[in-house]
This record gives structure tokens, sequence and C-alpha cells, in this order.
């Protein structure tokens, strides 16, 4: 990068928003995807939109790539770094602007970290349904990029139905105040389709969210399986009863034994080959009307013990362990690939034990916690990356479990993005046609495609869109 | 095909029979043509791509009142005929059907599946599930379930070039590709013809009650109404209908038995004189309610203001005082935890030229509380320079880019949405 080029940069941004040095790039070169990796070019760490939006008219201006990155927990490599480009990161715009607890939103900036944002509004008796497991790192902006999800997804639905409102700093630095909230748009959906689009249309610097009442009652079990086809199978019937849980967690053998052995140990039986956490919330006579028929079916599949958190303490420990799940799993390897797949919820046993056969007969140690209730598989490979045939054979695994998945009716990705991990399959969900539609979209957004470039979009798709497509 | 062939021959021949129909009430028929499949839709837009005409994409036509008077049209193209269902996994809580099928018909079938369809959108048997989407119609269901475009999973559009492109799918969670369907939603046919649908499903009532209280002021009604909405009740949804003798504030409830009686024990203890219907008729008098409050039975002009709930308490007396000044009859409701308000505008606002006034001078009065105002049903002359969307969204700029990108050879009609589009 130019010298002149980090000076002008410097200048808006000030030596706190500018990283340079080669070492402390380091830190930037991959997020959770750590088999990709690329040292960005520069960091910059605008402190307001308006200092965002002044650096983006300069790189604008310089025609230098831009990838927008919140704390980099996500796991599709989104946030990996373009060769030659600059990283935008939100860690200095960490304010909550507003809590409007009448009307039930809070604006703040992109950077806030999603489980803080819960502890600012906790004292009205609200707060911010989306949580990630990694919600004590992630960032409100990344979930609005990648869309994330939640175990509490469930109930009350993905990052998209919380985001009322955004404002979008564009690839040449313009900015887009979309941030009042309205019943319904004013024109076309900006906001819904910016939430997931992996930070190709441009930079959300702030964002106005909906706050959700916090429940009266909250009511958590865990069910005690002897086999996880059963766990499976019990979810499916819960779907099928059309049960309305605000949760349904699945944790299998490998995981609950990695969980128990860890920091995040949740007082889950070991010996148990998965367990089912069960969250209802609403009014007592609501949470009863849940877990009465809820408990009737695991019990009916073969739980062999349901035990209820007696108190508050006991209920965070579950959940501890169950988000703790991904970090625990550095105890069986040095790596984790965290696969992210969704399947019909009529399918889960079916598509569970695919997965565990596919990862056997590639002889790799996989480990399922997942969100049951919403169909979404995590199956997760542990493995080394010290070891290129391993490496191979993970890749391998993800490969067809991806394509198992799809040819049942499943799709890539449930929270965690297309980014670089899954650009190459996207063509097993969508035709050329599909994909063509959305480079038109993108490039509505961002002319110059500079904005996290060859991500989510294979590349052929939008290389042929270019040219007349007018039908003779 | 020859050369001599008229504009209703050629139609004919891609999509079956033509009839006329008028895009609105007040301007000339023009063809219509509703297509059996999506290949004969898919076709009839390549027709248009190809000769440089412009279409108009409708369902039944419910909600052209709503847009405004379109640029050129060369004919319009319903999806009414295309009704199959393309796959209903009960047990996974999702139903995918073409765009043409009707939200009463939907409705039943989603009831076979132990489901309940939202939007619950009033007179549903007039109304295609590709139109509502299309128009990103919400029922006042809304208060509990969310707006329409939080439960479309997916759609296919046929888009300019005449491809049937997916977007999203039919997964309850999935996030796989951009979110094209949130731009289909609501963006009124200015960018493609929605030809199929994924929608999620929640389940349906094992009862059902609604509600009623009357109050002679309208402050009493709301505030009636907010103490109900603290309740940590799920209220299906709540309105305050005014009329000449008064208020009446119903309240809809339904799902579990005993969720139900205990909401109803809640509400009763807030609402101390109030009457309750239960089952079938709960449903009835909430549908017949909501027709009537959205007006959508008459061609009377309407106004849709909508609003931040806590701006209620400033916007309504404001809208009231300016009724009253021009059209004292006019009826209206709110629904509060929406914060939405219908108004059917009766004497007083006859001439098109006074109508438009009225608007313009409503808008700003009410844009100090950020109230967006959309009128509705009116006559092609009051909208000559009047945008029926309300003022100019933010982003235009980049909308029009969209829509550019979408249809490059202008073969879908514009200048009825915001802005022109």
């Amino acid at each position: 990068m130019r010298r002149e080029l980090i000076d002008e940069l410097l200048g808006v941004l000030g030596p706190a928003g500018v990283i340079h040095e080669p070492t402390r790039l380091l830190a930037y070169e991959c997020d959770g995807l750590a088999l990709l990796r690329q040292r960005p070019a520069l960091v910059l760490l605008p402190r307001t939109t308006d200092e965002c939006s002044r650096a983006m008219r300069i790189l604008h201006r310089e025609k230098i790539p831009v990838v927008g990155r919140g704390a980099g927990t996500g796991l599709s490599g989104g946030a990996t770094p373009v060769e030659g480009g600059v990283l935008v990161g939100f860690g200095r715009m960490r304010d909550v602007l507003e809590v409007n607890v009448a009307d039930r939103y809070a604006r703040v900036q992109a950077g806030v970290v999603n489980v803080d944002l819960t502890l600012a509004v906790e004292k009205h008796g609200l707060f911010y349904a989306p949580d990630p497991s990694s919600q004590a790192a992630c960032t409100i902006g990344g979930n609005v990029g990648e869309n994330s999800g939640g175990p509490h997804c469930f109930k009350h639905g993905a990052t998209t139905r919380h985001i009322l409102g955004l404002v979008i700093v564009r690839d040449d630095g313009s900015v887009l105040d979309l941030a009042l909230p309205q019943a319904d748009p004013l024109g076309y959906d900006l906001v819904g389709l910016f939430v997931g689009s992996e930070g190709m249309f441009g930079l959300a610097t702030e964002i106005t969210v909906a706050l959700v009442p916090t429940p009266p009652v909250t009511e958590t079990f865990l069910a005690i399986f002897t086999d996880l086809d059963s766990a499976c199978d019990a979810v499916s019937d819960a779907i099928a009863a059309k049960l309305e849980p605000s949760a349904l967690e699945i944790l299998d053998r490998l995981t609950i034994q990695a969980v128990e052995a860890s920091v995040f140990a949740a007082g889950y039986p070991r010996e148990a080959e998965a367990v089912l956490l069960i969250e209802a919330e609403g009014t007592e006579v609501e949470v009863e009307a849940t877990l009465a028929p809820m408990k009737a079916i695991a019990q009916k599949r073969g739980a062999i013990d349901m035990r209820r958190a007696r108190s508050a303490a006991e209920r965070k420990k579950l959940w501890a362990g169950r988000k703790g799940a991904f970090g625990a799993m550095g105890r069986i390897a040095p790596d984790l690939y965290v696969a992210d797949v969704v399947v019909p919820r009529t399918k889960l046993r079916e598509l569970v034990a695919e997965s565990t056969r596919i990862a056997r007969e590639k002889r790799l140690k996989l480990a399922n916690v997942f969100h049951a209730g919403d169909g979404n598989l995590h199956p997760n490979i542990s493995y080394d990356r010290r070891d290129p045939d391993e490496v191979k054979r993970v890749l391998a695994a993800s490969d067809e479990i991806m394509k198992v998945v799809v040819a049942a009716g499943g799709s890539l990705t449930g929270e965690h993005g297309v980014g670089l991990e899954k650009q190459e399959f996207m063509s097993l969900v969508f035709n050329d046609d599909d994909l063509r539609a959305m480079c038109r979209v993108r490039e509505a957004w961002d002319p110059e495609g500079r904005m996290n470039p060859g991500k989510l979009i294979p590349v052929h798709a939008c290389r042929e869109m270019r040219g007349t497509e007018k039908p003779r | 095909m020859s050369a001599l062939d008229t504009l209703e021959q050629r139609l004919a021949r891609l999509g079956g029979p033509v009839e006329l129909a008028r895009p609105r009430f007040d301007v000339e028929p023009l063809p219509l043509v509703a297509p059996r499949s999506i290949e004969e839709v898919q076709e009839l837009v390549r027709l248009a791509a190809r000769d440089s005409l412009r279409i108009l994409p409708v369902g039944s036509g419910s909600k052209l009142g709503w847009c405004g008077t379109p640029g050129h049209v060369d004919f319009l193209l319903s999806t009414r005929n295309l009704m199959r269902v393309v796959s209903h996994v009960a047990d996974d809580g999702t139903i995918t059907v073409e765009a043409g099928m009707t939200m009463e018909e939907l409705s039943r079938r989603c009831r076979g599946g132990g489901h309940f369809l939202t939007p619950d959108v009033p007179l549903r048997a007039g109304k295609t599930i590709g139109g509502v989407v299309s128009a990103g119609e919400s029922g006042y269901d809304r208060l509990r379930f969310g707006p329409v475009r939080h439960h479309v999973l997916g759609t296919r559009t046929v888009l300019s070039n005449g491809l049937a492109t997916r977007s999203g799918g039919q997964l309850v969670k999935n996030v796989t590709g951009f979110d094209l369907h949130r731009l289909y939603c609501g963006a009124h046919g200015s960018l493609g013809v929605v030809v199929e649908v994924s929608l999620r499903l929640f389940p349906e009532a094992e009862h059902e009650l609604r509600m009623t209280a009357r109050t002679t002021e309208l402050t009493e009604a709301l505030a009636l109404a907010r103490k109900a909405l603290a309740l940590p009740a799920r209220i299906v949804s709540l309105s305050i209908e005014r009329t000449a003798s008064g208020c009446e504030l119903a309240a809809r409830l339904f799902g579990l038995r005993s969720v139900v009686e205990s909401e109803r024990a809640m509400l009763e203890g807030l609402w101390p004189r109030s009457s309750v219907l239960e089952g079938a008729a709960a449903r009835e008098a909430a549908e017949s309610a909501a027709a009537r409050q959205r007006g959508t039975s008459s061609l009377r002009p309407k106004l849709h203001v909508s609003c931040l709930p806590s701006r209620l308490d400033a916007v309504l007396p404001l809208l009231a005082r300016c009724l009253a000044e021009v059209a004292p009859n006019s009826t209206f409701s709110v629904q509060p935890g929406i914060a939405e308000i219908d108004v059917e505008l009766t004497s007083g606002l006859e001439d098109a030229q006074a109508l438009a006034s009225f608007t313009r001078s409503l808008r700003a009065t009410l844009s100090k509380h950020q109230a967006s105002v959309a009128l509705r049903d009116a006559p092609r002359a009051a909208l000559v320079e009047l945008d029926p969307f309300g003022s100019s969204a933010e982003g235009l700029g980049l909308m029009r880019a969209i829509q550019q990108r979408l249809d490059p050879f202008g073969v879908f009609a514009t200048g009825r949405f915001h802005g022109g589009l």
C-alpha cells in the first residue's frame, strides 16, 4: 500500500483507525474459516459512519477492493480479505445510539457485540432475540451481513426478522440512510435485501433492531436419549404436532463429552448418546401447554430422563454448555470444521445419519450439535490442519454432506453464509439464470464489484451475464 | 404468425383467451391474458421483450388502486390461472404454490394440514397469493405474526428476459444467496411476475375468540388498547373502529385452548364490560370487521397512515381534526399495536383537486411525527402530481438502478409505484 495513501487515510481515521504494520495485519488474515487465509493490505477501523464514508470515498477513488468484518467469527470465509484489498472492521463502532422502549427498538453501531445489546436493554424488560452461539463475540453488523441465526430463532426468527433499519455506506462512500423503522418499506425493501448479502452490497454502519419483551416465564428441560436417531425423531414429531417451544437443540455424545471435559461443563450426562435441550417461554399457562406435550413426545421416543433447570443459574449453565460446544471441541483436535446445512425437518434422522456415515467412511471425527427445531444441522469435523491428507478428507466430507443434503431438499447454509466456503456449491441450489439475477442486483449496488469481491456467487455466473440478453 | 395478427391474437396464441379489463376503474380497458402455465407466462414476457410491449402483471386485480396510474401499458398479464400446489409438507410447516391460488383456497389447504395461513387478509376469495405478496399486503394479524414479507421463504419470478428465476427456497431457515424475494415482495410487479411462492405456516388455532368493548371517546379506547398490549398475551389483532356513535375496541385471540382462556381472563380484567364471540362466529366477525375497516369492498378513496406506535397519541387527534374539517363523515380504524390507521373518505372530497390538496396538506401535517400517508383508490385526476405512496423514498436512485438492471428493456409497466418506479 502506498505511503501517501496510508497517510491520507490516517488523516481521516487517526492512528487508532489504520493498521498497516505487517505483524498486526496478521490477526485479520482469516475469519472463523481458518483454512483460508489472505493478509489484507490495510485494516481500517472507523469510529463513525462519517469516518467510514470518508475513507470509502478514498478507496473508491483508488479502486481498491473492500471487505467488511465484524468480529471475524463467521465460519464461511465471508470476511477473508482479498489480495491487495482493504479490510474495514467495526471494532471501534460499539455504541448503542438509542433505546426506544415505547416502540421497542434500538439503534446501534455495527460493532456492538450481540450479547451487549441484550445486556443494555434488559433493564427495560426487553431483549434482542437472535442469539448466535458466538453471541459473546459476534457483532450486530456481522449478524446483518450473514443473516445470523441462533437457538432461539426457532421461535423468534433469524436476524432479518429483527432488522428495522440500516445506515449503509456504499462502495463510493455515499451514505444510504434507511434507519427510520417503517411498518412497510417505502419503495423496494432495501433493508430486507441487504440483510444476508454478505458484505457485497455495502457496509452497514448503524442498525435499527427490534426488541422483544422478556417473557414472564422461561422453562428449560434436558431430555436424555440413548440414541441420536430417537432425539431427531422427537424433534420431527414435535414439529409435526405444531408445538411451539422457543428452542430445540440437539447435542450428540461426542459433543457432550467435549463440553463436559471443558470449562463449559453443564452437567450433561456423559453416558447419553444425545440430549435434547428444550426451552419454552411465555406465560405460565403457555409454557405448561407447550412443555407437557413436548415431554410426552420425548418420552414416547425413548427419552430415559427429563431434567428441568430449577433455577436461572442452572438454565444459564445448560445454555453455556450448548453455546460453548464449538469451543469445547478444541479438546478433540486442534481444528474444527463447522459445517452448516439445512434440511426439511421431516428428514432430520436420515440426514444426521448420512453425515455420520460420510465422516466415518472418510475416517474423520464428527460431532453433532445443532438447531434441530429449524432443521439446521452442524456436523462438526475435528481435524488437524497441519495434516494435508486429513484436510483433504475434511473438505471431501463437507462436499459430500452438502450434496446429500441438497438432493434431499435441503440447502447449503442456514446461518453461516456462503462466503468462499460454499461458493462453488451454489450451482447445486440455483441455476445460472438465478445467479445472474443476483449478479444484476449486486451490480446496482456496487457497479465496480469492489465490495467483498469473489464471494458467494460462483465466478462464472457473473462473467457470463455481460452483454445483452434480450430474447429473440 | 402473420404480421397482420392483432395483439389480442398473438396473446391468445401464447396464453389462452383474451378479455378486456381496466387496470384502474377510471381508465380505458386493455387486453388481459391469463396464462395457464409458468411456461406460458415466460412466452408472453418474451413476446413483450421482443416486440417492445409493456406488461402490467396482476393477480386478481384487487389492489391496483393502491398504485398510481401506469405509464404506457399494452396488456395485463394475470396469474390467476396458475393454481397448482407445488409442494405441501405439512409436517415441516411449509407450502409452495403457484401465484394464482386464491387466499381462500390456500387457507383451506393450510387448514387441512393443521395450519393457519398468515397474512390473514380480508376478502380472501377475491385475492391471489401472488397479488398479496407482490403488493406486500399484510393482515391485521401482523401484530402477532409480523408482516407478510417475513413469511415468504422463497419465490419463483419471471424476469423481463422471460427466465423464471428462483430466490430463497422452501425451508424455514435458509441464508443461501441474496434474498431477492424480499425485493419482489411489495414491488407491485414492477420487477417481474411472481409465479410461485413458498410460505412458512403456523399452527391452526385449537380455540379462537374475539372480545369487544365500547367507549365513547377515542382516547379512552386507545388507553384500553395500550393496557391490553402491555399484557403478556400473544394477541393476534387489536383494533379500534371509530364510527359516528363511538369506538369499538376488538381483540382477537387464538391458539391452545388453555392459553386463549388465560388471555381472555387477563383482558376481561382490563375491559370489564366486554362481550365475547367464540369459534367460527369470532372468525367471521373478525373477517367482516377487517373488510369493513380496510374498506376493501368500496371504491371510495382511502388513506393508509402508518407511524411508530408511540406517535399515535399525536397523530390520531391531528388526523381526526383534518378529517373533521373537510370530510366529517369519514370513518377510520386504528391498529394500535402496529400503528396503522385506515380511513375511508366519504363526502366532502369528491373533487379530485380537493382530494389531492387534502392529501398533500395531511402529509405535511403528519410528517413532523414521521407518519407516512398512502392514498388508495383515488381517481386518476387526483394523482397527476401526487405519489399515492407518499413522499419520495430514501434510496430511490438505487431502486431505479435495481429496476433498470432487472428490467433493462422496460417490459414491466412503470410509473405506478413509489417515485414512479
